[in-house]
C-alpha cells in the first residue's frame, strides 16, 4: 500500500498506530536504539570495573559511535542539521541522550586513544585516563537509560508511558554487552573468566525477561490503547515478531543454552550461537515495543450527551 | 491572548469542506490533513448514532511535542499557536510520538496528485512552503490571522460549525460558548490543556 494512503487511513482509525518509529526509514531508529544498547552495554561489561576485555571495549565504543551514530543518521529526515540535536536538554529526552553519546564519544575516544596510539601523553591507567574511564562509564549507563525516557514522555501512546520501560532497556543493553562478549570468545578472542559471563548473561536474560513480563502484565491494565497495544503484542500484527525475536530467540534459546552451560562446557559454535539468538532478541524487544505503540483513541466519550452511548 | 478555536458538533454535518479549505489554502501535500474530518459510529443498535469529529491541532496550552523537540523547531508563539520552524527542524518525529491528537505529519520525500506529469503550477507554488524531510502541522493559517483574516477551515465551513477567536478574552464568542455550552477538550486526561473546544452533539 502507498504510505500515503496509509496515512490516510490511520488518521481515521480510532486505534491509530505509529509508524512513524520502526517502518520504512523508521526502522533504522530501531536499529540506533538497538546499537546503542549493545554497544553502551558492551562498553560497561568490558571495562576493568567488571570482566576487563579490551577487544569489548573497543567493539562497544564502535558499535556505539560508529553503527549506532550512523543509523541515528540514517533516520533523520535532515541529517546535516543533527548538532542541533543536543540544543533542547532542558526538556528534551533525545537531547539529553544525544549529549550523553557525544560525551561518551569523546571521553571513550581518549580512554581508547592509548591502546592505538603510542605517543599520547597519557595511559589507560593515568589519572586522566581513569578520569576518562569513569566518564564514559557513566554516559554509557545514560544511554542505556534514557531510551525508556524517550519512549515514557512520549505522551501520545500510553503504552509507552510507564517507568518501567527504562530497567527494561538497562535490562537488554547489560545482556546485549554480554552477548557481545560471549562472541568474541567463539571467534577465539581472549575472555578471562568465560564461565562467569555465561552465568551472569543467564542471569540477566532471566531478570529482562521477568521485567518484561511485569511491563506488559502493567500494561494490559493501563487504559484501552495500552491494552489494545499488548493484543497486538500478543495476539495481533506484532505477535510473530513478539514470539519469535523476543520470546524464542531473546529468551528461550539463551536461558536454554545458559543453563546447559551450567552443567557441561559448550563449544564455541553452541556459545556463539547462543549469544547471536539473544541479540536478536535485544534488537525485536525495541521494535517491538515500538511497533505496538498505538495512540490514544479520540472519540466522543467526553460529551456529556454523546457519552449514554457506547462507543464502538 | 490565545487564539482558540470553538467546534459546535450540533452545526457540523461532516462535509469535509474544512478539510478541503485546508488543503488547497496551504497545498499541503498527498496524505497530509491538518484539518481532517473522521466518522465515529456510537451506541448499539438500535441505539445507534454516525456522528463527525472535526479533528486539527489543538495548539495546546501545555504542548507535549514542544516539550520533546530536541531542536526547538517546534514553538508556542505568544498568541497561543504551535507552530513549526522548518529550518531547524531534523525530521526525527518525535514530536508526533507526543502528539496524542495526531496533527503532526512527516513530509519524507516530494509526492504529487498526479503520477508522470511532475507537479502541476499550483503544486509547485504551494510545496514551496513544505521543504522535505521535516514535519509539518496546522498553524491556525497563521498567515492568514495576522492579516485579521480567520483560519480557511473557519471561512469555508459551511454549516458555521466553526468559531475563531481569543481564549483570554472573556467577552470573546469563543469564551462565552465554551461558558454557556460547558466546551469540552479532547483527551484532557493527557494534560495538554488544548485550545480547541468542542459543543457537546
Amino acid at each position: 500500500m502507498d504510505p500515503f494512503d496509509k496515512l490516510s487511513e490511520d488518521v481515521g482509525a480510532l486505534f491509530r498506530p505509529q509508524r512513524q518509529w520502526g517502518e520504512g526509514q523508521g526502522l533504522y531508529l530501531i536499529w540506533a536504539f538497538f546499537f546503542s544498547g549493545v554497544g553502551a552495554g558492551t562498553w560497561l561489561v568490558s571495562t576493568p570495573l567488571l570482566f576487563d576485555v579490551r577487544l569489548g571495549l573497543v567493539a562497544g565504543f564502535l558499535l556505539l559511535v560508529g553503527a549506532s551514530g550512523g543509523a541515528h543518521l540514517a533516520f533523520l529526515g535532515r541529517p546535516l542539521r543533527f548538532w542541533r540535536i543536543v540544543v533542547h536538554v532542558r526538556t528534551s529526552w533525545l537531547s539529553r541522550g544525544m549529549l550523553g553519546m557525544l560525551i561518551f564519544s569523546v571521553s571513550g575516544l581518549l580512554y581508547l586513544l592509548p591502546m592505538f596510539a603510542a605517543g599520547v601523553p597519557w595511559s589507560m591507567a593515568s589519572h586522566f585516563g581513569e578520569a576518562m574511564l569513569v566518564v564514559s562509564v557513566l554516559s554509557a549507563l545514560w544511554i542505556t537509560t534514557y531510551k525508556g525516557f524517550v519512549f515514557g514522555a512520549a505522551r501520545g501512546i500510553p503504552f509507552w508511558n510507564s517507568p518501567i520501560l527504562p530497567p527494561v532497556f538497562i535490562g537488554y543493553a547489560f545482556r546485549s554487552g554480554l552477548a557481545i562478549l560471549l562472541l568474541i570468545a567463539a571467534a577465539g578472542g581472549k575472555v578471562a573468566g568465560l564461565h562467569a559471563v555465561e552465568t551472569t548473561k543467564l542471569w540477566t536474560v532471566v531478570s529482562a525477561a521477568a521485567i518484561v513480563l511485569f511491563y506488559v502484565w502493567i500494561m494490559k491494565d493501563s487504559g484501552v490503547a495500552a491494552q489494545r497495544s499488548v493484543q497486538e503484542l500478543l495476539r495481533g500484527r506484532i505477535s510473530l515478531p513478539f514470539y519469535l525475536g523476543v520470546v524464542l530467540a531473546g529468551i528461550l534459546i539463551p536461558v536454554a543454552g545458559g543453563s546447559l552451560a551450567f552443567f557441561t562446557e559448550l563449544p564455541r559454535s553452541a556459545v556463539g550461537a547462543i549469544a547471536v539468538a539473544s541479540l536478536i532478541g535485544d534488537f525485536y524487544i525495541t521494535y517491538a515495543i515500538a511497533k505496538a505503540g498505538i495512540y490514544a483513541p479520540l472519540t466522543f466519550g467526553a460529551f456529556p450527551r454523546a457519552s449514554g452511548l457506547e462507543a464502538i | 491572548m490565545r487564539y482558540g478555536m470553538v467546534i459546535d458538533l450540533k452545526r457540523c454535518i461532516g462535509c469535509y469542506a474544512c478539510q478541503i479549505a485546508c488543503k488547497a489554502e496551504n497545498a499541503t501535500p498527498p496524505g497530509v490533513l491538518f484539518a481532517r474530518v473522521v466518522k465515529r459510529e456510537i451506541g448499539t443498535y438500535p441505539k445507534v448514532r454516525r456522528m463527525s469529529l472535526p479533528l486539527l491541532c489543538m495548539h495546546c496550552a501545555d504542548p507535549p511535542c514542544v516539550k520533546v523537540c530536541p531542536t526547538e523547531a517546534s514553538f508556542k508563539r505568544p498568541d497561543g499557536i504551535v507552530d513549526i520552524d522548518a529550518d531547524k527542524c531534523v525530521g526525527c518525529r518525535y514530536c508526533m510520538m507526543a502528539c496524542p491528537y495526531g496533527s503532526r505529519f512527516y513530509y519524507g520525500e516530494e509526492q504529487h496528485y498526479f503520477d508522470g506529469g511532475g507537479l502541476t503550477p499550483y503544486e509547485e507554488k504551494g510545496y514551496r512552503n513544505h521543504p522535505t524531510g521535516v514535519v509539518m502541522k496546522c498553524n491556525f493559517c497563521a498567515h492568514r490571522v495576522e492579516r485579521s483574516e480567520q483560519p480557511a477551515c473557519v471561512a469555508n465551513c459551511p454549516a458555521k460549525a466553526r468559531i475563531f477567536g481569543d481564549l483570554e478574552d472573556p467577552e470573546s464568542e469563543v469564551s462565552r460558548l465554551i461558558v454557556e455550552r460547558a466546551g469540552t477538550q479532547l483527551l484532557p486526561e493527557r494534560g495538554t490543556n488544548p485550545s480547541v473546544y468542542y459543543l457537546s452533539p
